[in-house]
């Protein structure tokens, strides 16, 4: 019995884990600790690195970087990363129409042998709903819908009884090219009338210009240097009628959209999330008369639409880190 | 309605306005004998519903859609145009990957066959024990 000393008597868990936030422009890491907070924050541009082994590379080494100022390697438990087009089921992204890297790529395995600890993987739309419902607005829910409105395009997930619903393929949640306009605008899709060419902050702009071309009186449109959701909610602000109209039609198709979305799926809510939330009441409102009158009766007035109460920048990141809690540890080093 | 919407729409002959009550069955029967105006209330119907099954699919990426009842019978005049329509409205990545199957359950037992799976989950109760 004299090696008791050696003896652990209590086996030590890891406290941490690192969430890894991978867009078109900019990849955002950080480490989050057992309760959600984000104990350290990087970032470095994803479009420095065209080749994907050079971009692993940087990733790695930036996750060490960050790791040695903020508690070490040893404190954490694993990864997990959000990125386009990334199936969670074979831990591939897959033909991402807008990252440099083409084809087939295995970055969970890639990440996982360059660091040494277990990596899970999973589209931006199904993170941002982990985020939501680990951490945000879905906390509580089962049945919900995460919609998130940004420059170009309009992404959801919506988690079925508890757990997220990724479809055969794992492509559900394409709500953005459900058709709502026959012959309607053309998508980069391919399609014509996708409800993205509509309420994306393009589809925005776009209603607004051809408003400005009808406009019979002035607009204050016409003296922002550039169109944008925010430029349009200031005008809004103001007043004024064409920039009002404009997020009208917006959100009455997004009312129409989401209505076909809740009427097929019965949410408990929809949270909407992105940048388009900054149009604020000029969007919602309208988008709400539009919902309420297309859905189906029975759920009228019973699906809760929520703005996300996340912030922009850590929805993803804390979505990710839940996602790392629920891949089985590993380690190369044990 | 639609096939009523047709008929209102032109003047050529068709055997549906001979119809006191027009019924899918007979409506398909025409098409059979190949009546024009019968075969475009199945293309429009056909539209519409490929249209609606690719905004279904394109949410949730269903494995197939199982068809039963009236559709089912109503055969290649519906499903031709709808699957058609279907493929050009669905989500690219979904595109020739959704099967379209036509129940092989008997139509007047289709749904007491389920209500008997249902039973069989329900916790075991009984007045006399």
């Amino acid at each position: 019995m004299e090696n008791m000393e050696a003896i652990e008597t209590v086996d030590k868990i890891k406290t941490r884990v690192v969430g890894v936030d991978i867009r078109i422009d900019r990849t955002t890491m950080a480490v989050v600790d057992i309760r959600g907070e984000i104990v350290a924050q990087d970032h470095f541009p994803t479009t420095d690195y065209p080749d994907v082994n050079d971009y692993l590379t940087a990733l790695s080494e930036n996750i060490f970087a960050l790791l040695e100022e903020n508690g070490g390697y040893e404190s954490v438990r694993s990864i997990g990363v959000s990125a386009p087009s990334a199936s969670s089921i074979s831990g591939c992204i897959e033909n991402a129409a807008n990252l440099p890297w083409k084809g087939v790529i295995p970055l969970a395995a890639m990440l996982r042998d360059r660091i040494g600890l277990a990596v899970a993987l999973a589209n931006d739309a199904h993170i941002t709903a982990l985020g939501e419902k680990t951490y945000g607005s879905a906390h509580g829910m089962k049945d919900f819908v995460v919609v998130t409105i940004s420059h170009g395009g309009l992404g959801s997930c919506f988690f079925s009884n508890g757990q997220p619903h990724l479809g055969n393929d794992g492509f559900a949640g394409e709500i953005g090219h459900t058709c709502v306009e026959i012959n309607g605008r053309e998508c980069g899709c391919g399609k014509h009338g996708c409800l993205e060419t509509y309420c994306s902050q393009k589809g925005l702009v776009r209603t607004a210009q051809e408003l400005m071309a009808e406009a019979k009186e002035p607009t204050l449109l016409s003296d922002l240097p550039e169109l944008s959701i925010e430029g349009i909610t200031r005008c809004c602000d103001k007043g004024d009628k064409v920039a009002i109209e404009a997020f009208r039609r917006v959100g009455d198709m997004l009312g129409l959209g989401l209505a076909n979305y809740a009427s097929v799926v019965n949410p408990e809510a929809i949270i909407i999330t992105g940048d388009m939330t900054a149009g604020g009441k000029w969007l919602l409102k309208p988008m709400r008369q539009a919902f309420d009158e297309h859905v189906f009766r029975n759920i009228r007035n019973k699906t809760r639409i929520l703005v996300s109460i996340l912030k922009e920048g850590e929805r993803d990141v804390l979505g990710a880190s839940a996602l790392a809690w629920d891949v089985k540890e590993y380690s190369l080093f044990k | 309605m639609t096939a009523q919407e047709v008929l209102a729409e032109s003047d050529a002959p068709s055997l549906m306005r001979s119809v006191e009550k027009l019924s899918p069955k007979l409506i398909s029967k025409f098409c059979d004998e190949g009546d024009e105006l019968a075969i475009e209330v199945y293309r429009r119907t056909g539209f519409m519903l490929g249209l609606g099954l690719a905004n279904y699919a394109s949410v949730v990426n269903p494995e197939a859609f199982v068809f039963t009842g009236g559709i089912a019978k109503a055969g290649d005049w519906l499903l031709d145009p709808m699957q058609e329509t279907f493929e050009k409205y669905v989500y690219k990545n979904m595109q020739g990957k959704t099967k379209f199957l036509v129940s092989e359950l008997d139509e007047d037992n289709h749904d007491v066959l389920g209500a008997s799976v249902l039973a069989w989950e329900v916790k075991e109760y009984s007045l006399f024990k």
